[in-house]
């Protein structure tokens, strides 16, 4: 009985609660994040470079088309994404 | 006869009472010995030196492009294609440029990803497989765009 009684609010609840919202809140990446790269390759005119910020974050493969290539290099010698 | 029968009964009631955990167990080893489908999630999310506004919903990604010259972030749009091993998805972005995501393999640890992007009248920009945790992401960057330049969160989600 008490089964049933359980399972009735379940669907009460599953019913009154509706469709998971599509956008909510921020996008979150997971807190590792390795990567391998078997291969790699890039058009004739373009030139690749590979990032990552910090451990365990995100590798940023970055790509750039020669001929768009924009002198941006900043007196630090940093990277210029 | 009577006490081996009300043996019996009490066996079949256990047995009832066991079975939904049993079957509980048995299916997350199956699933633990099997991979199904992948959701594939790229963002298309143009990186500006026109303005210093963030799309919150990108405040996640921010740590991550901080050091470069970028002020501004907008997010463009979400694809997302849920793939079984061998499928592919290609999404169309701005700039002509068309985004096509394989999934090679899975296992319980990883996907092997195929990501190409190739561009109208300029052909392949990028080809590149690449291994990734599960649930974990990459970020493909630099096609340009206006002032600034496209970055292209991947995450394979299952």
């Amino acid at each position: 009985m008490g089964a049933l009684v359980a399972a009735a609010a379940a669907l009460l609840l599953f019913f009154q609660s509706g469709p998971a919202p599509v956008d909510a809140g921020p996008y979150e990446f997971a807190a590792v994040n390795q990567i391998e790269i078997e291969d790699l390759q890039a058009g004739p005119d373009a030139m690749v470079q590979v990032f990552q910020a910090e451990e365990n974050a995100p590798t940023i493969i970055f790509l750039e088309p020669l001929d768009e290539v924009e002198p941006t290099a900043s007196e630090g010698g940093g990277a210029t994404l | 006869m009577i006490r081996r029968l009300a043996i019996a009964l009490v066996v079949g009631m256990l047995g009832l009472a066991v079975s939904p955990d049993v079957s509980l167990a048995a299916e997350k080893a199956g699933s633990a010995a099997k991979v199904g489908k992948v959701q594939l999630q790229m963002l298309v999310v143009h990186a500006t030196t026109a303005h210093s506004n963030v799309d919150p919903k990108l405040s996640g990604l921010m740590k991550y492009l901080s050091p470069f010259k970028y002020t501004g972030f907008d997010l463009l749009n979400t694809h997302t294609a849920t793939l079984g091993s061998n499928d592919g998805a290609s999404f169309s972005i701005v700039g002509g440029r068309d985004v096509e995501l394989t999934l090679l393999s899975t296992d319980e640890k990883a996907v092997r990803v195929r990501v190409q992007i190739n561009q109208e009248q300029r052909g392949k920009l990028l080809d590149t497989t690449i291994r990734v945790n599960r649930n974990g992401s990459f970020i493909v960057a630099g096609p340009k765009h206006k002032e600034g330049v496209l970055v292209l969160p991947v995450t394979a989600k299952y």
